[in-house]
């Protein structure tokens, strides 16, 4: 029977339930998809270092969907708490009907699960569904081939996915309880003319939570600087967390305190409506002070997430100048130790394929040093560079310096005098690890061969010595040739330069040139120019649709929530404006006030939001070692644009039916 | 000497040609300042459609409103508004306080919206709010007062502007018998000594008998006037027992 009163509930009240139920839906989507994204890997054929970093971005998302689900979690207790209260008067009536508590609590408690699975299914669904076409993206951003088709289901998400929501569920769960074993029947009864009561009453305790959430920031804004983006610092987890009750405690003190300030004015506070205005907002900000919080964190994570992408982009963008010099390279393949390193020349002769006249080339070899960089760099390395395996445990190159002349020459760069004793690094690996920076620095000499060679420029150049199509950062030394003689061989390598040839067909040969190696097993790689960069861009592609991706659904998300309170405000607050017209207040200050409120209610968490982001911003700056580039560049300020006119738009919407709610009472 | 209040042969209808309903079938009368004025009758019999004429908040069909030589009838809807701000004062049966503001802010808002100088209100207040009583209950919030602490407190809004005319609408409506009482006698007080001008709505005799006139209306048209003269309350209270009964229930109607 309660099962049947459940459900038909869910059924009548769908039109309540639309909302919190799609919100529910997508949320499970999103968190399935991209919790997943690591096992799309299995469908596709990429590199190694392309695996790395996926497998780099799945672990960035992974930590972020913890976050992600306190912000879900927080929704959904809030939509329920919404919905609850709307159907105060209905569990009234069950409970004059004589049904006790307990079983009322019981038909909450079905009804919360048959929605849960509801949504868990259908957002699982949706979210594999979804997901398959994630790996298409994936294949098509990092330049990977699809194997034979199949079907990615990722156990680990769904199981991840099941545990985070039924978490959530749960608490939901005990909200509804606790609500249910709390209230008095009156009060149901009464629910629609009861007004929500004030969490901090005494003026003093709020000003009192204000200061000590102040503190509380700045506490967390230096521990976050000092310490850097470090996830596995528990220091840091603990900066993240006082900022989170700080921001909690700002929103509870933040309106009682501005309400006392301004009552001390009083030529402020006795102006037109503006101590009603102030009331209203005290309430409404002091009663939802945790969906406040979540807010303005959802909003943070939101500017935070696109600047910082937008600034990624733009430095991927940089370095994939540098990356890509000549027109086309040929790189032999990574070799096991002892066997024969393939001649490109043969392999080009064997393939029968011929150099056009307008096609400059150069053939060269890269020596090894015999040390990884991790070696060589020791203590300046930290707990994230660490992670940059693959560019840090392989072996140094070592490039002779009349080769090195010799490439220059190509792109008609003048050549480079080294004396007999100096050696010149060649390394873009600055633009992403300040640690590089600053060994750079206090780097003085660099041991080849045995012998110990001074470095000639402390800035490494940033140009490198044949296409990197997919890991962006490169390190090489160049050296007087004698040093090098005996020096075993890393790889093989050929440059070319098209000087003013179609670079269509020249594309189209080397593809097919490629392709005909592939066939042919031949261990050489050919990348030219344009698949290079359109590699290069496909990561930082990649990384701006995510970020944008989800900071957009945020920012609207949070829009959503502001508005759906502001309109339940509204209509909680029709008879407010109609005493304030009755006695006398003009449409013109009724406008002006619903105006002032709705701007107070949408500005407050987005300025403490861009308040977080400041500081985020430059954390994550030092973290990606970008000092050099202002955020606030161009597309900086697009963006700006779009999310002014997103949060603008749901603010002026939201104000204009206020208005209509009010005027049609 | 100028009435405070003239109403010159007003009519309102409602409904079109084939089916009128005249709410208000020629009315005519005045009120002069420091009067305190009481208007009778059953549901339906025009008084609430009187009120809202004359406070501006429904218009008249035919006729004249004069409120201190100013005629309503002709005035535009923004001067209107202004017009209600300085000129009227308003105490309905259900309070209308603002649930969010303390009583003293209550009372400050209708000087705040009249756009009173804020270094004026706090002394405005005060004093008015000695004379009603509520001197204590300043720093409290509606919830927090008794029914009749609260429409003294919306006495004293209506009141703190000083307008030409204070308009009350059944203000012991949803009072207590005892609390009825109060507030009557502060009106009566206001009026003795301020000279406020009341005209108060009701269909309880009881409340009635504390004006010093009172018009009877039924069927939109003013069926009868009492005045009160150098009658006690009681004997007053019983005279419009008598009309009450009349009003209520003619013998013709039985037939």
């Amino acid at each position: 029977m309660y099962f049947r009163i459940a459900w038909s509930s869910v059924r009548r009240s769908f039109k309540d339930y639309a909302i919190y139920f799609l919100t529910l839906s997508f949320a499970v989507c999103l968190f399935y998809s991209f919790n997943s994204l690591e096992a799309q890997q299995s469908v596709l054929q990429m590199n190694q270092s392309s695996a790395d970093y996926l497998k780099k971005i799945a672990g960035v998302i992974s930590i972020i969907s913890v976050g992600v689900s306190f912000v879900l979690g927080g929704l959904i207790v809030y939509a329920n708490g919404f919905l609850i209260k709307r159907r105060k008067k209905e569990l009234g009536i069950f409970m004059t009907l004589g049904m006790g508590r307990n079983k009322i609590s019981f038909i909450l408690v079905l009804e919360t699960f048959l929605i849960g699975c509801l949504a868990l299914g259908i957002g699982l669904t949706l979210g594999i569904a979804v997901s398959q076409s994630f790996s298409t993206l994936i294949a098509g951003l990092f330049n990977a081939k699809m194997n034979v088709y199949e079907f990615v289901i990722s156990y680990s998400a769904i199981a991840k996915t099941c545990l985070y929501f039924g978490l959530i569920f749960a608490s939901v769960i005990v909200f509804n309880h606790v609500i249910v074993s709390k209230v008095k029947l009156i009060d149901l009864l009464n629910a629609a003319k009861k007004n929500e009561e004030l969490k901090v009453k005494n003026a003093w305790a709020s000003i009192i939570v204000f200061l000590i959430s102040v503190i509380l920031l700045g506490i967390a804004y230096k521990i976050a600087i000092i310490t850097g983006l470090d996830p596995y610092n528990s220091i840091f987890i603990l900066s993240l967390l006082l900022g989170i009750v700080g921001t909690m405690m700002l929103f509870l003190g933040l309106a009682g305190f501005f309400l006392l300030l301004l009552q001390r004015n009083r030529n402020f506070y006795f102006k037109n409506l503006n101590m009603f205005v102030l009331r209203q907002v005290h309430n409404k900000i002091n009663t939802n002070f945790v969906s406040m919080t979540v807010i303005s964190l959802m909003l943070f994570v939101t500017l935070l997430s696109l600047f910082v992408v937008i600034n990624y982009k733009a430095n991927v963008d940089k370095t994939a100048e540098g990356m890509a010099p000549f027109s086309g390279s040929m790189v032999t393949r990574w070799i096991e130790q002892g066997k024969e390193i393939p001649d490109i020349e043969e392999a080009l002769n064997n393939a029968d394929f011929r150099f056009e006249h307008k096609e400059k080339h150069e053939f060269f070899n890269v020596y090894t040093l015999g040390i990884s960089i991790k070696e060589m760099m020791g203590q300046y390395l930290d707990e994230n560079d660490k992670s940059d395996k693959l560019l840090l445990n392989g072996e140094i190159g070592v490039v002779r310096l009349s080769d090195y002349n010799r490439i220059r020459a190509l792109v008609k760069e003048d050549a480079i005098d080294l004396d007999d004793q100096a050696a010149m690094i060649i390394s873009n690996y600055g633009n992403f690890s300040s640690n590089f920076v600053k060994f750079m620095e206090n780097l003085e000499n660099v041991t080849v061969n045995g012998e110990s060679l001074r470095i000639s420029h402390t800035k490494p150049v940033k140009e490198n010595i044949v296409n990197a199509p997919y890991w962006p950062y490169f390190f090489y030394i160049v050296v007087p040739d004698r040093v090098a003689l005996e020096l075993k061989v890393s790889f093989s390598a050929l440059d070319i330069e098209l000087h003013g040839g179609d670079i269509e067909s020249f594309e189209e040969r080397y593809t097919d040139l490629y392709k005909q190696f592939s066939d042919n097993d031949v261990e050489i790689d050919v990348y030219t120019k344009e698949k290079a960069v359109l590699v290069a861009y496909g990561i930082s592609a990649f990384l701006t649709f995510l970020g944008l991706y989800i900071g957009l659904v945020f920012l609207m998300s949070s829009a959503v929530v502001l508005a759906l309170q502001q309109l339940v405000e509204a209509s909680d607050s029709v008879h407010r404006y109609r005493v304030l017209k009755k006695i006398g207040a003009t449409d013109k200050m009724i406008n002006q006030t619903i105006f002032k409120q709705t701007f107070i209610y949408f500005f407050v968490p987005f300025a403490v939001a861009v308040m977080h982001t400041i500081v985020g911003v430059r954390i994550m700056n030092d973290f990606f070692a970008t000092h050099n580039r202002s955020v606030l560049g161009s597309s900086a300020g697009l963006l700006a644009v779009v999310i002014i006119l997103i949060y603008g738009g749901y603010f002026y919407t939201t104000y204009s039916s206020y208005k209509s709610i009010v005027r049609n009472s | 000497m100028e009435p405070i209040l003239n109403v010159d042969r007003i009519e309102k209808y409602y409904g079109k040609k084939a089916n009128i309903t005249k709410a208000i079938d020629n009315i005519s009368f005045k009120v002069n300042k420091g009067e305190f004025i009481g208007v009778m009758g059953a549901s339906g019999s025009g008084k609430t459609t009187l009120l809202n004429c004359i406070s501006t908040i429904d218009t008249v069909t035919t006729g004249h409103i004069f409120i201190n030589g100013q005629d309503i009838t002709d005035l535009k809807s923004a001067r209107l508004e202004k017009f209600r701000v300085n000129e009227l004062g308003f105490i309905f049966q259900d309070f209308n306080l603002l649930d969010t503001l303390t009583a003293y802010e209550n009372i400050a808002l209708a000087l705040t919206i009249k756009g009173e100088a804020a270094k004026r209100i706090d002394s405005l207040i005060r004093e008015v709010a000695g004379k009603l009583g509520i001197a204590e209950v300043l720093g409290q919030y509606p919830y927090q007062l008794s029914g009749g602490q609260k429409q003294r407190v919306a006495s004293a809004r209506a009141i703190v502007t000083n307008p030409s005319l204070i308009l009350a609408d059944e203000p012991t409506g949803a009072l207590d018998s005892k609390s009825a009482k109060l507030l009557l006698e502060s009106f009566e007080k206001l009026n003795r000594e301020l000279q406020a001008t009341i005209l108060m709505v009701t269909h309880d005799a009881f409340t009635a008998s504390y004006s010093n006139r009172i018009l009877f209306m039924k069927d939109g048209k003013v069926f009868n006037e009492l005045v009160r003269g150098n009658d006690s309350r009681k004997q007053f209270f019983g005279r419009i027992i008598e009309v009450v009964s009349l009003l209520g229930g003619d013998v013709s109607d039985v037939l």
